[in-house]
């Protein structure tokens, strides 16, 4: 980082090849969007090196990565129109890995729902919490909120989608 | 611990974020309560479906190549000062703008007060008396020095 600070190019494209797999499946999971993600990804990197000579580390780099996806994927969803629950694709998203079963189809979907009718910041904990695996004090930092309101944040948004998810499935 | 207190530390408890003192209260609490641990096991059973969504897909081919291609678009030298402002702290760079308006503004103050105090003779003054060019008084007619003390003492005196 430091060396990317000073100008140098090469440092800067090792970081980047380095930590373009945490940046990506963060951005992708609080978009859910390929597109969208990879623009907020790479914006992550280039607000990174502009940032570079004032970087001071307090954490960890991985942390801080996190900070920037974050707070730049939380702009572009607050900016977004409200995603209504009724208005989602039926279908399930376009990566979806192996076959799956009818059964388990319909399964990944109803969550996929559920979680994508989240408010902003509450998506973001449950995305950081549980596919990132940060703790709530690295949640807080990315999100710059305190680790009280993280554990908040993940219990309003667990009760909204225990909720959710019942009510889909009797749907 | 009551349900109450429970209840606002099962998601902690969930995420392994208690202290041990703390999670020993909860345990003991889930032991004794069936309301409790079903709130737990809601709160699992969200956790378990969460897990069921894919696993994001692989970063698209190209992607630090495209970041990298944006630098150069973007990074402009920029004059030293420019760099040297923007290295310091936003509440530093606040505090100096507000510094240099305040300094103009009383710059300008003083200024006006200045030049209310100031006698409305000054502009009317023998400009060779105030420029000390009398040494200049001796030149002979004709002259390049004549004809700017002429040119000072006609443009001061308003045509005299």
């Amino acid at each position: 980082m430091q060396a990317a600070a000073g100008g140098d190019m090469d440092a800067f494209a090792d970081l980047v090849r380095r930590h373009q797999r945490s940046a990506w499946n963060a951005a992708w999971r609080l978009l859910d969007d390929a597109a969208e993600a990879e623009d907020a990804a790479q914006d992550a990197f280039l607000k990174i090196l502009d940032a570079a000579p004032r970087y001071r580390p307090r954490a960890s780099f991985r942390t801080y990565l996190y900070r920037v996806v974050t707070r730049l994927c939380l702009d572009r969803m607050e900016k977004k129109r409200p995603r209504y629950v009724d208005q989602l694709p039926a279908t399930p998203s376009a990566y979806l890995g192996p076959p799956e079963t009818l059964a388990r189809r319909e399964s990944t979907d109803t969550v996929r729902r559920a979680l994508d009718a989240l408010p902003a910041r509450q998506r973001a904990a449950v995305v950081l919490r549980h596919y990132e695996g940060l703790s709530y004090q690295e949640i807080a930092e990315a999100m710059g909120v305190s680790a009280k309101s993280v554990e908040r944040l993940l219990a309003r948004a667990r009760e909204s989608l225990a909720d959710r998810l019942q009510e889909f499935r009797k749907e | 611990m009551s349900c109450r207190n429970v209840a606002s530390r099962l998601n902690a408890y969930l995420d392994g974020e208690l202290s041990a003192r703390d999670r020993e209260q909860v345990e003991q609490h889930l032991g004794e309560c069936g309301r409790c641990r079903e709130a737990l096991e809601r709160l699992r059973a969200v956790a378990d479906a969460l897990t069921q969504l894919p696993t994001p897909p692989a970063v698209p081919e190209g992607f630090a190549n495209r970041v990298l291609a944006r630098v150069p678009l973007r990074a402009e030298p920029q004059p030293v000062v420019v760099q040297l402002w923007r290295s310091f702290p936003l509440a530093r760079r606040v505090a100096a703008a507000a510094a240099l308006v305040l300094g103009i503004g009383l710059g300008a103050l003083m200024a006006r007060d200045v030049t209310r105090a100031s006698p409305k003779t000054s502009s009317a003054a023998d400009p060779n008396a105030v420029y000390r060019l009398d040494f200049l008084s001796d030149a002979p007619e004709g002259s390049l020095v004549d004809a700017y003390l002429a040119l000072a003492s006609g443009a001061n005196g308003g045509g005299e």
